[in-house]
């Protein structure tokens, strides 16, 4: 069969590609996207019960054939019309069993029938080039196809969804009124008090507050490289490394009744109340007589003054003077491993034992509790560069005083309002002269 | 055959008047065609120069070698300059002029303009031969051969005057406007547009009461605008006062009342007249809350009794207007002696130029001023000046790039960026705001940008440079030589300092302690007093810039460096026939408007109105692309 899609210039490609992971599920999704008509030509000819003029948003159950009409599979067939749909091209979804040679015999059918293979990103690219999506949901969906745990997509979707967009744009309203009144000052000195020029930059000051609080929070320390990091701590043979394991729910830790066994960090990501977080157990904080245990105490004291959470593991039959030693700053959480051994366990503490599983749970809750929740809505799915944004904004802003000629605090505004404009994509010379003129009366 | 003259400039208004002079300093045989010379050099509106982002313009022209700067100088009966409390980046010098002085002093340095004849006549249309311009049509049916042409026409193609319900064709108040012109630019595939502007009233100054008006003075040390010319005695005539009244609720009353009868509300009016710059019909209905609106008296010149009433532009019939001049403070007796009246007229959009402010549509054929849907005669004037040279650059043969200034060099680049990329909807005024590097651009360094430019293009004679460059040198050697002069607290020298006021707890510099916001006045003797040689020459402007460069230096490096990021984008340049239709995933919209306007950069195609980031950063794959088939 001849391809449908002539291969001009000027006509997009029809794009395909498997939209589910590689390797076998129990389905697999394969997406079309492009010209309206052409897109939709060659998934009939690949899902032939789809009929001429498909009903959008409707799933319709078709055998699926490859370009010879030899029947691959048979599955069902979504169709979204033009611009409504992912990518504001029309798209075709075939679901189809998860057998990798399924998909790709689909992918390659619609090849040979003129589309093109999807580069990475580029069904999400066409999104935003098509105005459906601005740039900060175009990475949120980057991050939601890449997360790795329950909380990561949740938050993912938030920016999707446009939420740290919502909030920066609110913000940038406000500073592009307050612009708009440091300027009519500047450009109309004739026709404008002069007392508005106060009054804006009181405005501005409260804004650099709000931005420095959010840039605090937003894109900092829960980007990949830096989960937050509960380091397991305490006296040798405390049962750290059986808490360890039984937390990480495989033996990863060397396991030995001799006190002293771990020598180096382990560490070990793992998910905890829907968040990723990174644990790592450490040798015992005891001042070591060998040389290759002094090593691993070293190293535990390093890991330790890192962590956002310790986890004091004190056991009944491994006393010690657990809080020596410790980083100043961390919060710890105590925890009275071993309780399956009886013993009274520390005032305060948690009582866990790994080999019945007993707190476990509780602890679990504890450690995400003792994490904190989000601290602004969108704040930690943002990318480090929308944070580095924000900060750059409040940067910008801080050195607005009240003495501040009018011209240089404006100068400071611009910047700021730049630095928000790489995170929701906008320039703002027109928009600004637009609300200079709505609200001024200026000019002889 | 040799055509007489190599550049025609149809119109000799302040774009005219620039756009000839610069062409003939270009050493073009030029030919200024005026319908009146009488009426070279005239001031259609207010009688004044300059102000918030137009005196940088008048600096920026004289740094450039054109006329307005000094013309304004030797005529201007007031000097002010405007936010004179705020830092050098932003302050306007504004001066009333003498209108009728300031038309004769232009007429005067055009006539003296070496290359440059001024003829009177009419042009009706555009001879072409191979694609390109060849000459001009004359309205008796002659024809002119040349290289290339600037029309300046302002105001007058398809010129329409409305007072109240009367109408009358005209370009300006009883001078017939221009009609064919509109056709033969229409002819060219040109898209036109209609705006609309308008003008106050003009009072007997005799009729005025001015014990009911508050003073508005000049500035006690006036400061001049053209450092090139430097005429002496400054001022040469003698200063006068400006006065203010101020509307009150009678005149809203009267003018709500009256609504229907100014053609603005009537609806006889269809251009779309400035927001920056409007009526007191819009005034009252669009600030319903106001109680009053400033009205400026300014006397039109010494031999003249003709006094211009600014802010009160309007177009109600004639009666009306003098009960509404009439319900101003001082003003009750007033008598008027010319009507205020509304003009609407035919632009090109801008966007159809090209950065030199060429057309598009015919090589050889530039526009400059009004036509191109600015106001101001600082605006025209500057747009003037650069279509001029190119028009020489032309007619000579031009194998290199056209002369352009970018945003980061003047405001004339960022008006004139602003016009080709953006367009203009309603008549385009400058105003600082509208600089992305509105700190680099403050008329004190307005020398420093262009002379350079201007020498290297051959605006600028050298002779008339040097004494500019010297004037720079000496600053530079200035404040070279106040860092490193090393002021030691001793005994005695904490002591005199002490005598001026200034603390002096440690080492510091000459720059050190001038950089203070503190800095007494007197710190200047005693600066001077160490290094006589450099600072005593100093004038007193040439003293307050050294002061501010020292003071706004850490803001200005920090301009500097943003410059160098938004250069980037500015530099990445999109091939002249690029396609924006069937770019994949480039949304309809924004390939529309960015074939309108056709952007010569990634930067120019970002500031398009409805061209997203998104847009942008696909245009920016599309070319890496394309770039990386031309390498292949």
């Amino acid at each position: 069969m001849a391809p449908l899609v002539a291969d001009g210039a000027g006509v997009a490609d029809v794009l395909v590609a498997r939209a589910t992971p590689p390797g076998s599920g129990a389905l697999a999704i394969v997406r079309l996207s492009g010209p309206p008509g052409t897109t939709l030509g060659i998934a009939r000819a690949l899902a032939p019960r789809l009929p001429a003029r498909p009903e959008a948003r409707r799933a319709y159950l078709s055998p699926f054939r490859d370009e010879e009409g030899a029947l691959l599979d048979e599955g069902l067939a979504l169709y979204f019309a033009a611009p409504r749909s992912a990518t504001g091209e029309e798209v075709v979804e075939l679901q189809a069993h998860g057998a990798p040679a399924i998909a790709e015999g689909l992918v390659a059918a619609a090849v040979a029938l003129g589309a093109r293979r999807a580069r990475p990103g580029e069904f999400t690219r066409r999104a935003l080039a098509n105005g459906r999506i601005d740039l900060a949901r175009a990475e949120g969906i980057g991050r939601l196809a890449g997360a790795a745990s329950r909380g990561e997509a949740r938050r993912a979707l938030g920016l999707v969804r446009g939420e740290l967009s919502l909030r920066v744009e609110a913000l940038r309203e406000e500073l592009l009124t307050v612009l708009a009144d440091l300027e009519a000052g500047l450009d109309f000195a004739e026709d404008v008090e002069e007392d508005g020029e106060a009054a804006a930059l009181a405005r501005a000051r409260r804004l650099h507050e709000e931005l420095a609080k959010l840039g605090r929070v937003v894109g900092v320390g829960r980007a990949e490289a830096g989960l937050p990091t509960v380091v397991l701590v305490g006296a040798p043979n405390a049962g750290k490394s059986t808490l360890f394991n039984a937390l990480v729910g495989e033996d990863r830790a060397l396991v030995t009744e001799t006190p002293g066994t771990t020598r180096d960090a382990v560490s070990e990501v793992v998910e905890i109340g829907g968040e990723r977080v990174r644990l790592v157990d450490t040798a015992g904080l005891r001042e070591a007589e060998e040389l290759v245990e002094r090593l691993g105490v070293e190293t535990a004291r390093r890991a330790a003054g890192g962590a956002d959470l310790l986890l004091l593991a004190c056991a009944p039959d491994a006393p010690g003077h657990e809080a020596e030693g410790l980083p100043e700053g961390v919060p710890v959480l105590r925890v009275a491993t071993k309780a399956d051994l009886g013993g009274a366990g520390a005032e305060g503490a948690l009582a866990v034992s790994a080999r019945t599983g007993r707190g476990l749970d509780e602890l679990r809750r504890e450690i995400a509790g003792r994490l904190g929740a989000e601290p602004e809505p969108g704040a930690w799915g943002a990318l480090p560069r929308q944070g580095e944004a924000v900060r750059r904004a409040a940067e910008a802003l801080q050195a607005l005083s009240a003495g501040l000629p009018g011209e240089l605090a404006a100068a400071r505004v611009r910047a700021a309002l730049h630095a928000l404009g790489e995170i929701t994509g906008e320039t703002a010379t027109e928009e600004l002269l637009e609300r200079i003129f709505e609200r001024f009366c200026v000019g002889k | 055959m040799r055509a007489r003259y190599e550049v025609v400039v149809v119109g000799g208004g302040h774009a005219g008047a620039e756009a000839a002079a610069a062409a003939a300093r270009l050493g073009r045989r030029t030919l200024l065609l005026t319908r009146e010379r009488a009426a070279l050099g005239r001031m259609s509106c207010n009688p004044a120069i300059g102000g918030l982002a137009k005196g940088q313009v008048v600096r920026e022209i004289d740094a450039l070698g054109g006329l307005m700067a000094h013309a304004a100088d030797r005529t201007g009966i007031q000097f002010k300059v405007l936010n004179a409390s705020r830092g050098p980046a932003v302050q306007g010098l504004r001066c009333q002029s003498d209108r009728i002085a300031y038309a004769a002093e232009v007429s005067e340095l055009l006539s003296r303009q070496p290359s440059l004849t001024i003829a009177e006549g009419t042009a009706a249309g555009f001879l072409v031969r191979g694609g390109r311009l060849a000459g001009l049509r004359l309205e008796d049916g002659s024809e002119l051969l040349c290289s290339s042409v600037v029309v300046t026409s302002g105001t007058f193609l398809r010129g329409l005057v409305h007072i109240g319900e009367r109408r009358e064709e005209a370009g300006r108040w009883g001078e017939a406007p221009c009609s064919g012109l509109s056709e033969s630019l229409r002819a060219l595939g040109l898209r036109l547009g209609r705006m609309k502007t308008g003008t106050p009233p003009r009072v007997h100054r005799e009729s005025i009461d001015r014990s009911k008006l508050l003073r508005s003075a000049g500035d006690g040390r006036p400061r001049r605008f053209s450092l090139r010319s430097r005429i002496e005695p400054f001022p040469l005539l003698p200063q006068v006062d400006c006065w203010l009244s101020h509307t009150n609720e009678r005149t809203h009353d009267l003018i709500r009342a009256n609504l229907g009868r100014s053609p603005l509300y009537s609806g006889r009016i269809v251009g779309r007249g400035p927001r920056y710059c409007p009526s007191i019909e819009d005034k009252v209905v669009r600030f319903p809350d106001r109680e009053r609106h400033t009205i400026f008296i300014e006397p039109e010149g010494h031999g003249t009794d003709w006094t211009y009433l600014g802010g009160l532009s309007m177009s109600l019939p004639v009666g009306l207007q003098l009960e509404v001049v009439r319900s101003l403070p001082g003003l009750e007796r007033a008598e008027i002696l010319r009507p205020a009246y509304a003009v609407e007229y035919d632009v090109v959009f801008p966007e159809q130029l090209e950065d030199s402010l060429e057309t598009r549509a015919l090589p050889g054929l530039f526009l400059a001023g009004q036509v191109n849907g600015t106001s101001g005669y600082e605006e025209a004037a500057g747009q003037g000046l650069v279509a001029g040279a190119n028009a020489a650059l032309v007619a000579g043969g031009r194998i290199g790039p056209p002369f352009t200034l970018g945003r980061h060099e003047a405001y004339i680049g960022v008006m004139i960026d602003d016009l080709v990329t953006l367009g203009a909807d309603e008549p385009y005024r400058l105003l600082t705001s509208r600089a992305e590097h509105r700190l680099l651009l403050g008329a004190e360094s307005a020398y420093a940008r262009l002379v350079p430019r201007a020498i290297a293009a051959g605006l600028l004679p050298e002779k008339e440079a040097e004494p500019l460059l010297e004037r720079e040198a000496r600053q530079a050697a200035a404040r070279e030589a106040l860092g490193q002069l090393r002021v030691v607290p001793d005994r005695e020298t904490v002591a005199t300092l002490d005598r001026l006021s200034v603390t002096l707890a440690e080492e510091s510099t000459g720059a050190g302690l001038l950089r203070r916001p503190d800095a007494p006045e007197s710190l200047r003797g005693w600066l001077e007093e160490r290094l006589p040689g450099l600072l005593g020459e100093l004038d007193e402007e040439e003293w307050s810039r050294l002061v501010n460069d020292l003071r706004y230096e850490g803001f200005l490096r920090r301009e500097r460096e943003s410059l160098e990021r938004v250069r980037r984008a500015e530099e990445k340049r999109i091939p002249a026939g690029f396609r924006y239709a069937g770019i994949p995933g480039l949304s309809a919209e924004a390939a529309e408007k960015l074939e309108r306007h056709r952007p010569r950069t990634l930067g120019q195609a970002a500031r398009i109105p409805g061209v997203t980031a998104a847009a942008v950063t696909l245009l920016l794959a599309r070319l890496a692309v394309r770039g990386g088939e031309a390498a292949a």
